[in-house]
């Protein structure tokens, strides 16, 4: 914790320990914010910094500060909604999934990664967008090589049973990938937060816009109506009846049902794709006067980029990412974290790297455990 | 809202290939873009090389991270880091 934060920014995280069960918990997120690269200058030229900067999840910061500029352009009525924004959301989703699924978890199982579909994706992103048909070829053979050619019930039909049995029999790579995680994630880091759902983007973004103005703590502290949100795709799947069912089971959240969200939002989004259904975008915005707020759902969470200007510039600009909901001093991992047990620290050190994959920050974290 | 960071190969074993910025080493994993030469530039996000800059690219991006770096350090003077930015000259230099 006492090393200088590196400009990709950090997640620490400190624990007490009595040598059987975690005694406290603490979290912290840190990053810098662009908004000294952008004070003074005209609105385009967020345009062109932020999606340079922030690569991983360069489309839907692309997309929030189209949609931002938008909104404050005096010619249009409003942000103009695009199917491409959707389009490039919804490939850039699926690409973190196949990331975390294919590669991450895959090293962390010791089963064998699946780079291919996530090279093909990089190598072909552009031409995913503009050429319908080759996007559904890709999305279908990547849906049969993870999931089977049989595949998954459709999400909004999997029960427990169906699921557990295509996690025992299956012989796709994820199938396999799961059956190894289930026993080390079931239980693990359980949590009760409340999930941010997606239907309350347009009252969210309302409440936000003062809140990023008055509040110079917000955009890494961020609360709404003083509760701290889960966000990911737990949270805008709680509802399929397979996670509302392990959940139930569990009486939290744990690890494991994280995953098992990732890994049905990625079953639901390549079946739509390979069935050529357009892609759905989750997005709110609020003007009022010379500040706009736009509000956007993207792989990890809610992405949230606020601007105010002055005189036709930027007079200040900051952006929320669902990491600092996810990793809040009061959020779902110190929850998560609080709640560990473990005899010894490297086992402990495995676990809360569990932990940190399901909620899946965007930056790396560093952890410090403290004998009590 | 993760930053890529530029990094040139300066050691490579086909899987994994160590990797330099300004003086800062990081071995990255190459599962995604294959072995590449060294001296090739690529885009690091988090351990993992994501894909294959040009010079040209690199250098870009390496300058926004730079900015962002100076003005962590409390630096004022961030305009000669986004030289080639291209602004529509109606709406003039920054002030």
């Amino acid at each position: 914790m006492t090393t200088a934060i590196p400009a990709e920014g950090r997640v620490d995280l400190h624990l007490d320990w009595d040598g059987a069960r975690v005694l406290a918990a603490t979290v912290r997120s840190r990053r810098p914010q662009p908004r000294r690269l952008l004070v003074g200058h005209p609105p385009e030229h967020a345009r062109q910094v932020i999606p340079r900067l922030y690569s991983l999840c360069g489309d839907a910061q692309a997309v929030a500060v189209d949609a931002l500029l938008g909104l404050l352009d005096p010619a249009e009525v409003g942000p103009p909604e695009s199917a491409a924004w959707a389009t490039r959301i919804r490939l850039e989703t699926i690409r973190e999934h196949l990331w975390r699924l294919g590669l991450d978890w895959a090293r962390m199982a010791s089963v064998e990664p699946q780079p291919g579909p996530l090279r093909e994706l990089l190598a072909d992103r552009e031409r995913f967008s503009n050429d319908e048909r080759l996007a559904r070829d890709w999305a279908t053979q990547t849906y049969q090589s993870l999931f089977g050619v049989d595949g998954l019930p459709v999400p909004e039909r999997l029960d427990g049973p169906a699921f557990q049995h295509w996690v025992r029999a299956g012989n796709s790579s994820l199938a396999v990938l799961l059956r190894e995680l289930r026993p080390r994630l079931v239980g693990l880091g359980l949590s009760r937060a409340k999930a941010f759902a997606s239907v309350d983007l347009p009252a969210f973004a309302v409440d936000a816009l003062p809140r990023l103005r008055e509040d110079p703590d917000f955009h890494w502290c961020p609360d709404w109506a003083g509760q701290v949100f889960e966000m990911g795709p737990w949270a805008r799947r709680r509802d399929l009846p397979l996670l509302a069912e392990l959940e139930r089971e569990q009486g939290g959240v744990d690890a494991w049902v994280r995953v098992v969200a990732r890994v049905l939002e990625l079953a639901g989004e390549l079946a739509a794709l390979a069935a050529g259904a357009p892609a759905r975008q989750a997005i709110a915005w609020h003007r009022q006067g010379d500040e706009a707020v736009v509000a956007l759902e993207m792989a990890r969470g809610v992405l949230l980029h606020w601007v105010r200007l002055e005189d036709g510039r930027i007079g200040d600009y900051r952006i929320v990412a669902p990491t600092e909901w996810n990793f809040h001093p009061r959020g779902p991992a110190q929850e998560c974290l609080g709640r560990l047990q473990g005899t010894d620290a490297p086992a402990l050190r495995d676990a809360v790297n569990q932990v940190v994959m399901a909620l899946d920050p965007c930056v790396h974290y560093e952890l410090e455990i403290v004998h009590a | 809202m993760c930053l890529g960071i530029p990094m040139q190969v300066v050691e490579s074993d086909g899987f994994t290939a160590l990797c330099e910025r300004r003086g800062e080493q990081r071995r990255l994993n190459m599962m995604l873009v294959g072995p590449q030469p060294v001296g090739t530039w690529l885009l690091a996000i988090m351990d993992h090389a994501r894909e294959v800059l040009t010079p040209e690219n690199a250098q870009q991006i390496d300058e926004g991270v730079q900015a962002l770096e100076a003005a962590m350090r409390g630096e004022t003077d961030l305009e000669s880091y986004f030289a080639d930015l291209q602004l529509p000259s109606a709406l003039g230099p920054p002030r």
